[in-house]
């Protein structure tokens, strides 16, 4: 009998399979998101499946919903923690959720890596349990649009925000960094649901901006940008987010309204950092048999590595270790080399470079290449393309 | 100046759009004593098969928003026997079962078309400038104009046609128009049906301004039962100057008050109709 | 009467055995449980309106987002004990209740339904609009009941909770109040006639079913740690509709029942993602439109007691 007790323990710390749990939107206004998520998913574990390191730890990957709303978030993390007990949970693409999801994070202990939301807020009470590998508000906005405002000379700009937690919070980033630049703009509010944007965007016509930044994550954009046009604003469009711009019904949904369309990515074919980055591009196109479009996607697949190698290197799958290790990580990731703060504001943070990808016409007349192609306009350095006013 | 005419053209259009959807759950109402719950999800569905004809299958928009309509209308006449014959003496039992009904209907909708919205084609481009004051989309001007068609056309079948007359008969006293020889169960079979094609029709034309979803419908049938209230059960002046005003009341508010509370001056309306007149403006009691 | 102590001492001893739950599941069923017994507790709350006094009203879950609310926001800007925010959304509840029961008093069928519907709509409204007080729909985090979390202990607290509604209903609906609902059930006028103050009655039902519903609602938002304009929307009311018609409308202790069963049945089927609404929607259509008197009809087919007119179900 002991024989037996021992030897299963010993089987079983060599078989110790590794429970990674994945929040993200399958359900609600961006479920795109959450199929970007899965997409990148599947490429992550087949990675570490024909990878040897991982042969003595099968992966598995628990996805839940948490339908971009914080009641679903809190069921599903409760349930990852509590029913799966999975050691880790990663993911996230909206602030509102992760903000419930952290909370649960903290009273189970089981730690939380965040991909894709965004929020300040989620950091700033300082959890122990909660780390960010992803863009933050903050990280966005000075690190990018600020400076892509300035540096294009644009005169005057209005922000158009939806008011979720993101929203409302890189809106006012985005206040304080134009004020700073000195930079005329106002600053408009938009039901986060809304489908119907014309009385805002009659009244905001009057101010002629030659730039609208518009934060709104979900397929409101698409509408915002076609009634845009209808009601007769001129001026460039800016994504703020960057997913919307990317989903396959955009064109069908936007039409010509979408050329010249501007839009935050963090990936792009022609700007590939790295060996990650590359082999990303190549297996995606392998798997799905076309270009990857969506950066959540990848943001998902770096998200499962950086959970798997994170356990590998715990000590046990305890909270503590596996905070401890987390805390060490140094990852070669497809966006750049992972390894979070320890202080203040880049406490348990990292954040990757964003880029501003304009939609531009291809080749006219061409019929191999496609009728829309992604440029980068900004960073200057990383360009691909020049940015085309209207 | 330009942000009142803005306004009023937008309350226009809205109202009219309003007007019509309710009018399909008005009929029903003042035919069999039924508010059916599920009239936002007629609306979906319909613009859903415009997308399917329209998009998938890539037939010509007006084509395709017609024969969706058409397919409404005979699913309209098959739920009718199945569903509602049955229950339409009893009007809480009615009013319980089609408010399940919608959310089956949502849930199947959620499930064969996803969450994403669904946009049909546009059956008009560009855009139309309003005498020189602002621009407004062509499609949603034309949508409007539609719907304002559709409504006169429905006031002339049944102030003028011989089935408008029985459906008038059967709305007023049934038993009445029985014996008078009017088969009120057809009636009932074709008034259910045709006021699912309302819902669909109004559907298809909104569509390709607003994608439609699977829970699109609820505020679809919430702005319905405004309507109904303001104008009373059956009456079809009632439904358009009930639409009218709750679109101009909406877009006024939107743009004067708050854009965020643009769903609340419907049920505010609503509350303060019922309690000043317990049957609503023109209506009989339900 | 007999009957009546039977049935009493059964539920007793049920409860007494389900009280022993903690320590035969697992954390999360019991979150589920939790979760089921709320549900039980809405739909109770729910049925004493619909059920005994035969007003269909939407405002229930409307009433829980009311309550949930207003102990959240009462604790964080007041600085109050907890406890006293479960006071406070009763108190609320309670008074709101009343005033939408006497603004009601003499609506019925259809447009009371309407008017209920549009009170709730429009509450859900204000919550996710003011967000400077409410964020919205992204929720309020509220803090917890307990300083220290434990799942057992919540359970325990809304095992109390309704085992209060439970009884509390039941006793009501003897006594000389719960007859006049039931004569104003049948028909108003008649009762009107007998001396009986529909207004009254009306307003004070409403306001025990809003205070049980806002009551319950605090509780389940600091369980969760999280008050939701969700709380109040119309899905909620068709779960808590359906587990009514479900557990058979107008009895004592079906609604309960089936909350329950489907809060469960609802966890098991969660695995088939978009399907289980749907299941659960056309299993509610089939009970209202084959067996209006829901599955406690079924329990009344195998018993030969009497039917009390409390299990009378509305049609």
């Amino acid at each position: 009998m002991l024989i037996f007790i021992l030897l299963t323990q010993v089987l079983s710390a060599q078989a110790q399979t590794f429970k990674i749990g994945f929040v993200g939107p399958r359900t609600g206004s961006a479920a795109a998101t959450g199929a970007a998520f899965d997409e990148g998913i599947q490429l992550a574990l087949d990675k570490l499946r024909a990878d040897p390191e991982y042969k003595k730890h099968p992966i598995d990957l628990i996805f839940e919903d948490s339908g971009g709303v914080p009641e679903k978030a809190t069921a599903a993390f409760e349930k990852l923690a509590t029913k799966d007990q999975v050691a880790i949970v990663v993911g996230e693409s909206h602030s509102s959720s992760a903000l419930a999801e952290i909370e649960v994070s903290n009273r189970t202990g089981v730690p939380f890596v965040i991909s894709e939301a965004w929020s300040d807020d989620l950091l700033k009470k300082g959890y122990k349990t909660v780390f960010r590998a992803g863009p933050s508000n903050s990280a966005v906005v000075h690190g990018s649009i600020a400076k892509f405002i300035r540096d294009s000379k644009f005169k005057r700009v209005v922000v158009v925000a939806e008011n979720s937690d993101w929203g409302k919070g890189i809106a006012a980033l985005t206040d304080e960094a134009l004020t700073h630049d000195h930079i005329t703009h106002s600053v408009v509010s938009v039901d986060h649901e809304a489908k119907d944007f014309y009385a805002e965007l009659n009244k905001l016509k009057n101010e002629k901006p030659d730039l609208i930044v518009a934060y709104i994550y979900s397929f409101g954009m698409h509408t915002f940008i076609s009634q845009a046009r209808e009601v007769g604003v001129h001026g460039l469009i800016l994504d703020g987010a960057g997913p919307p711009s990317l989903w396959p019904e955009f064109w069908q949904n936007v039409g010509t309204a979408g050329n010249d369309e501007l839009f935050v990515s963090c990936m792009h074919e022609k700007v590939q950092p790295n060996a990650q980055a590359k082999e990303f591009w190549t297996n995606y196109k392998k798997k799905f048999g076309h270009d990857p479009s969506d950066y959540k996607s990848r943001s998902a697949y770096t998200a499962v590595l950086l959970a798997a190698d994170a356990l590998k290197r715990a000590h046990a799958a305890v909270s503590a270790d596996v905070i401890a290790s987390l805390e060490k990580t140094n990852f070669h990731a497809a966006q750049g080399t992972i390894h979070f703060g320890n202080q203040g504001t880049e406490f348990h943070q990292w954040a990757p470079d964003m880029l501003v990808v304009q939609w531009q016409n291809g080749k006219p007349g061409d019929s191999s290449t496609p009728q829309h192609v992604q440029q980068v306009v900004y960073p200057k350095k990383l360009a691909t393309g020049t940015m085309m006013t209207n | 100046m330009n942000l009142f005419l803005f306004t009023l053209l937008s309350g226009l259009v809205s109202g009219a759009l309003y007007a019509l959807s309710a009018l399909g759950v008005s009929l029903v109402a003042g035919l069999m004593r039924v508010v059916n719950f599920s009239h936002g999800e007629f609306y979906i569905f319909g613009a859903y098969l415009s997308y399917v004809f329209g998009i998938v299958f890539g037939l010509q928009p007006w084509i395709a928003m017609s024969i969706a309509v058409l397919i409404m209308f005979l699913c309209g006449l098959i739920l009718q026997w199945i569903l509602i014959r049955p229950i339409y003496k009893n009007q809480s039992n009615a009013l319980v079962t089609t408010f399940i009904l919608s959310i089956v209907l949502q849930n199947i909708a959620m499930i064969v078309f996803g969450p994403n919205p669904k946009k049909p084609p546009n059956y008009i481009d560009g855009v139309v400038r309003i005498f020189g004051f602002f621009e407004f989309g062509a499609q949603r001007l034309m949508a409007g104009a539609i719907a304002f068609v559709i409504l006169a056309c429905v006031l002339l079948l049944v102030w003028k046609t011989n089935f408008g007359r029985a459906i008038r008969a059967v709305a007023q006293d049934r038993d009445m128009a029985e014996a008078i020889g009017i088969n009120a169960g057809w009636v009932n079979s074709v008034g259910f049906a045709f006021s699912v094609a309302l819902a669909a029709a109004a559907g298809v034309l909104v569509a390709p301004i607003f994608p439609v979803t699977p829970n699109a419908g609820e505020s679809v049938t919430l702005a319905a039962f405004v309507v109904l209230v303001f104008g009373g059960v059956g009456s079809i002046r009632g439904c358009l100057w009930g639409g009218l005003i709750l679109g101009l009341v909406e877009k006024f508010g939107i743009s004067y008050l708050s854009s965020m509370y643009s769903q609340i001056f419907g049920f505010v309306l609503l509350v303060a109709v019922l309690l000043m007149r317990p049957t609503g403006m023109y209506g009989s009691k339900v | 009467m007999a009957a009546k102590f039977k049935l009493n001492f059964i539920l007793i001893c049920a409860i007494g055995l389900f009280s022993f739950c903690p320590n035969f599941v697992s954390a999360y069923s019991l979150h589920v449980l939790i979760i089921g017994i709320y549900y039980a507790v809405m739909a109770l709350a729910w049925n004493f309106l619909a059920g005994q006094a035969g007003l269909l009203v939407f405002s229930q879950a409307a009433f829980a987002a009311m309550g949930a609310y207003a102990s959240g926001l009462f604790i964080l800007h007041s600085g109050c004990p907890i406890w006293s925010g479960l006071i406070f959304a009763t108190a609320v509840t309670g008074i709101v209740g009343a005033l939408l029961g006497a603004l009601c008093r003499k609506l019925n069928g259809t447009y009371l339904a309407l008017v209920t519907l549009s009170f709730a709509e429009i509450v859900r409204i204000v919550i996710t609009n003011e967000d400077r007080w409410t964020r919205g729909t992204f929720g309020l985090q509220v803090p917890g009941l307990l300083t220290e979390y434990s799942k057992v202990h919540y359970f325990y607290l809304f095992l109390s909770l309704f085992v209060i509604v439970l009884f509390g209903s039941k006793w009501i609906g003897r006594s000389r109040f719960g007859f006049k609902m039931l004569a104003i059930k049948d028909d108003s006028d008649a009762a009107e006639s007998l001396g009986i103050n529909t207004a009254r009655v009306r307003t004070i039902a409403f306001a025990l079913s809003a205070m049980a519903s806002g009551l319950a609602g605090a509780t389940y938002a600091h369980y969760l740690g999280l008050a939701t304009p969700e709380m109040g929307s119309l899905g909620e009311m068709f779960l808590i509709l359906s587990m009514t018609y479900v557990g058979g409308i107008g009895t004592s202790v079906g609604p309960a029942v089936g909350a329950i069963v489907l809060e469960v049945a609802y966890e098991q089927l969660r695995d088939f993602g978009q399907y289980h609404l749907l299941v659960f929607a056309a299993l509610t259509l089939f009970v209202v439109r084959f067996m209006p008197a829901g599955f406690s009809s079924l329990v009344g087919v195998f018993r030969t007691l009497k039917k009390d007119p409390e299990s009378k179900a509305t049609t």
